[in-house]
């Protein structure tokens, strides 16, 4: 069974701007998918559909069978999303406050919040930030309590809309090693990204997007050569005609 | 950044960090009351006792003084508008300007009480994490009809989170201009509604990106709150509150 599947998926803008047409996708569980495009492409609003921050125009978008629209509550349980931007996703006003927020609202009980809250600082290794004020933390370290900060809700699938950007090489190293350890873990996973060298050796399967429509899907290193027609920068070892080294290995 | 980490929680064992969130909150309102008709007297005693707590919490004095030094431009400014309109003896006059006896004291009164409310606020928030201030206010709010009180608590959560993103925002912008030559500009309407309507439209776009996100991690807002206990210190700390009070209504 997938466990998310989206049937002839279209969704128009307010002002009647057609963002996604008719898309249908299917990925199954514990895959590691990236979906590439350009700016505009319509990634951050493919990914908007899958826990219901945003409505289809027409189609149908499920969750392990689930449509979205019957159960955004666990839609959302389901897809923790990490967002572009850490700064305004962090809501807590310290990381312990910020990891528990999602727990909270699903009406966890506290004793058992604090142990998942402690449990999951642990795991993207912020324990010993754990009272610290968010605006303090580094970008690596703010993308990584981002991530904790949907963990605590025990999601099966995690949605990383480009969560290399404005991150130095430590701080996309550190975000590396948490997907990959996810990964490992049964999670699965969707990344948008503009550098592919990053995902190399991780990534199982690319998703090409142009203009709204899904241009090409397939096996992600296969695909590594024909990217540059869609507006995305192809690996410089690619180019060369050598095998790329991944990141995690450097 | 300014007053972003001055006002951060710092984890301690004082008796300020034992005292429960709703006593201190009360105490803080108790207290500045108190000091809206407070003479020298009161406000040394008040002031001693600011000093023994901060010694207590440990707080780098130097470093937040610093840090706070914009706070200093305000209170001077109550300082001056008081020393000017406040009507009296002649203490100063040049030209039309008169700075008069009664002004220079009941200046000097004025920006002593606001130091001492901003050196109070600082000593909460240093002392109280922002959780158990926000638990605290819904607590207080929660018997007053009418009043969202689950809202309000959110809303303040909210704000302690965002302003020092807030103020990195209009920082950002302010260098952006600079290197793009604002400072040349004579006209302060011009230079300040460059300023502002950039960074009111980033805000607003943060707000939106912010609401998205709650939304994401399935906001409610009938969120748990951590339980509050009053203890013995609370106790203890009371009879020294209200003879401070006392102490700032009296002398």
């Amino acid at each position: 069974m997938n466990i998310i599947e989206v049937r002839n998926l279209s969704h128009r803008a307010v002002d009647g701007k057609l963002i996604l047409a008719n898309i249908d996708l299917a990925i199954k569980p514990a895959e590691f998918v990236v979906v590439a495009g350009a700016n505009g492409s319509g990634k951050s609003t493919l990914f908007k559909h899958l826990n219901g921050l945003l409505l289809p125009s027409e189609g149908d978008v499920l969750i392990d069978g689930v449509a979205v629209e019957d159960d955004f509550k666990r839609a959302r349980k389901m897809v923790g999303m990490i967002f572009q931007d850490a700064d305004s996703q962090i809501v807590g006003e310290t990381v312990y406050d910020d990891a528990a927020f999602g727990p909270e609202n699903l009406g966890v009980p506290l004793d058992e919040v604090r142990e998942l809250v402690t449990r999951t600082l642990e795991l993207v290794g912020l324990s010993h930030l754990k009272d610290m004020a968010p605006h303090l933390l580094s970008g690596g370290e703010k993308r990584r309590l981002a991530i904790a900060g949907v963990l605590t809700m025990k999601p099966k699938i995690l949605v990383f809309d480009e969560p290399f950007s404005n991150l130095d090489y430590p701080g996309i190293k550190q975000v590396l090693l948490q997907m990959a350890t996810l990964h490992r873990s049964g999670h699965t996973i969707v990344v948008s990204t503009h550098n592919l060298e990053t995902v190399y050796g991780l990534a199982d399967r690319m998703i090409l997007m142009q203009a709204g429509n899904i241009v090409k899907d397939g096996c992600f290193e296969d695909l590594l050569s024909s990217v540059e027609e869609f507006g995305i920068r192809m690996p410089e070892a690619t180019r060369l005609g050598k095998k790329v080294q991944p990141w995690l290995a450097q | 950044m300014a007053s972003t980490v001055a006002f951060n929680f710092r984890y301690g064992t004082s008796i300020l960090h034992r005292l429960d969130p709703r006593v201190k909150i009360i105490f803080l309102a108790l207290i500045s009351l108190s000091t809206l008709n407070a003479g020298s007297v009161g406000l040394l005693a008040l002031s001693l006792l600011f000093a023994v707590l901060a010694v207590d919490i440990r707080l780098p004095v130097s470093k937040i003084a610093f840090e706070l030094r914009y706070f200093g431009v305000f209170i001077f400014f109550v300082f001056i508008t008081r020393c000017l309109t406040e009507p009296g003896d002649p203490f100063l006059t040049f030209k039309f300007i008169t700075v008069t006896e009664q002004g220079l004291a009941e200046g000097s009164l004025a920006s002593w009480r606001l130091a001492l409310v901003i050196v109070m606020g600082l000593l909460l928030s240093v002392s109280t994490r922002p959780k158990e201030i926000r638990t605290a206010v819904e607590i207080l709010f929660g018997p007053i009809p009418f009043l969202p009180e689950k809202r309000i608590a959110v809303m303040i959560g909210l704000i302690v989170r965002f302003i020092p993103v807030i103020l990195r925002l209009t920082r950002e912008m302010s260098e952006a201009q600079r290197a793009r030559a604002i400072e040349q500009r004579n006209n302060p309407i011009y230079r300040a509604s460059h300023l502002v309507l950039p960074v009111m439209r980033r805000i607003v776009d943060r707000a939106d990106r912010l609401a998205n996100a709650m939304e994401a991690r399935c906001f409610d807002e009938n969120r748990p709150t951590p339980p509050l206990k009053m203890g013995l210190a609370d106790w203890r700390a009371m009879p020294v509150v209200l003879s401070v009070c006392l102490l700032l209504v009296l002398a």
